[in-house]
């Protein structure tokens, strides 16, 4: 793991020949949104031509959303990696993210350890039995060291859904009382989402 | 469901009239006897009591559809009142299969796939019977309520009612009910400007001659996994929180719950038509104070106060639930 998780060096992004680890530091720090402009276009150029580079960076992607949601990381399947990475070299303009909004940084833990390790989190995390509750360090000591595949959960349709939104309506429908339909109508409106306890 | 959001709206609309035109000659005999006249001499108030009370003490079963934005969704649903309480069953068309089979204040939520029975119970601090028709009259403080036109609702005879928030705090809705049952076959949430921001319809529905059976899960849950959601009452006083709904919501329930993160303390009102809850959770060290994305009517605001973070939910528009939060006081113990 990275010895000073919390000042990645920045350096790395215009170096041509940086190893993989130095580079997933930079992917880090451009998802975090702490690269400035130069930086910024380095990775991006090099992502509009490099497969390894654009796989790395939708797997880091993936890994940030397993940790924050497992109904988002349900989202995710092989196909979607390979789906998406084709995505992003057509288009490699969509990757610009430098006005982002500062995320809490759940990647950097996991650098640069990247590949499997990566790959092993990321397997982990889609069928992640419980959320906030379980440590970045309790996923990590779990990973098995050559991952299976697990089961594609079906993607659900996708729609704008905020997974945070999405448990507090849950819990609000539990005690909402519709007092003109029938008592389930709150259920009719989420029903398409998760039940708070899943996975609990 | 996916060819239903395909299809889209102005589809499902034409299905819903062919769908319930063969109920309709049914509908009109019964209109002719029951509704007519009397449902002519009606007040707006009247026809709102009419409408609480013939959700709580009819049967009738049928498929709902709910519409919110461009989000279409079918459930069918299926409601039956013994003479005491009442009992229903769910059924989502869409999605990971799912039911929900509630009996009074007590609903059983079925997960096939991981053959898990979560049950969700509401604890009141001291039991009262609903919302009955007091609140109509604490309804009218804050919403006009008029009848307007007459129109034919998937074969059925409605009265459509016109409810207007008096201040901008909250949502304004549109009615349509069965004339003859009192039933609410339509019901859409508008905004100031009128546009409307969800929508719940029977696409079919049947009053009366519901079969019990058809209460009864669709799996056999023998050997599941039995879990249930504890709330345990609270007052949020003694908790040292004071919170400021707007004016006519007033408290449901204040209860310590189980949340995603830990444990929350959740505080729900209702102004007989809109309802939000407050939830209040220790603050991680990311939390910020923000509007969390909107869905239709419902809007949702996070504030980060001290070492907690008040979350308002609720159908209220964006500036009410960001004022709950920022109304939440702590108080001294």
């Amino acid at each position: 793991m990275n010895s000073d998780p919390v000042n990645p060096s920045r350096n790395v992004v215009s170096t041509e020949s940086a190893g993989g680890d130095e580079f997933a530091q930079g992917l880090s720090c451009l998802l975090d949104g702490e690269l400035d402009g130069a930086e910024c276009r380095a990775l991006v150029e090099r992502l509009g031509h490099d497969e390894h580079a654009c796989r790395q960076w939708v797997l880091l992607n993936c890994v940030g959303d397993a940790m924050r949601s497992a109904d988002v990381a349900s989202f995710h399947s092989h196909g979607f990696v390979a789906r998406v990475s084709e995505a992003l070299q057509r288009e490699p303009t969509v990757l610009a993210p430098a006005a982002l909004p500062r995320r809490p940084s759940v990647r950097r833990w996991l650098l640069p350890g990247a590949g499997a390790a990566v790959a092993a989190a990321v397997l982990i995390g889609v069928g992640l039995p419980s959320r906030q509750s379980l440590s970045p360090e309790t996923t990590v000591a779990r990973a098995p060291a050559a991952p299976t595949p697990t089961a594609v959960v079906a993607p659900a349709a996708v729609i704008d859904r905020s997974p945070r939104l999405e448990r507090y309506l849950a819990a609000h429908r539990e005690l909402a009382e519709p007092t003109l339909m029938p008592h389930s109508t709150p259920y009719v409106r989420t029903s398409g989402a998760m039940l708070l306890q899943e996975g609990r | 469901m996916q060819f239903v959001r395909l299809l889209g709206w102005r589809w499902i609309t034409s299905a819903i009239v062919l769908l319930a035109f063969v109920s309709a000659a049914q509908s009109q005999a019964r209109s002719a006897t029951a509704g007519g006249d009397a449902a002519d001499a009606r007040s707006p108030e009247q026809w709102l009591q009419i409408v609480q009370q013939a959700a709580r003490r009819l049967d009738y079963s049928g498929t709902m559809v709910y519409q919110q934005g461009s989000e279409v969704r079918m459930s069918k649903i299926v409601h039956v009142f013994d003479g005491q309480v009442s009992h229903e069953r769910l059924q989502p068309m869409d999605g990971r299969p799912r039911e929900f089979i509630r009996r009074a204040d007590e609903v059983k939520c079925l997960i096939p796939e991981a053959r898990r029975v979560v049950i969700e119970r509401k604890t009141r601090a001291e039991s009262f019977p609903g919302l009955a028709a007091a609140t109509t009259a604490e309804l009218l403080q804050h919403y006009t309520v008029r009848t307007v036109d007459r129109e034919r609702v998937g074969g059925f005879d409605c009265q459509v009612l016109e409810i207007k928030p008096r201040q901008g705090d909250r949502y304004g809705y549109r009615l349509w009910v069965d004339r003859a049952s009192g039933l609410l076959l339509r019901s859409q949430t508008l905004n100031e400007r009128g546009e409307v921001l969800e929508q719940m319809a029977f696409a079919d529905v049947r009053v009366g001659g519901v079969d019990r059976e058809q209460l009864k899960p669709s799996w056999p849950t023998e050997g599941w996994k039995v879990d249930e959601v504890a709330h345990r009452p609270v007052d949020l006083r003694e908790q040292g929180w004071r919170l400021s709904p707007p004016s006519g919501f007033k408290p449901l329930y204040a209860v310590r719950r189980p949340m995603a993160a830990g444990q929350a303390l959740q505080a729900v009102y209702s102004d007989g038509l809109a309802s939000l809850s407050v939830f209040i959770e220790p603050a991680a060290e990311s939390s910020a104070s923000e509007a969390l994305p909107q869905r239709g009517p419902i809007n949702a605001y996070a504030r980060r106060l001290g070492d907690s973070v008040v979350t308002v939910v609720g159908e209220i528009p964006a500036e009410t639930a960001q004022a709950v939060a920022n109304g939440a006081e702590r108080i001294g113990r």
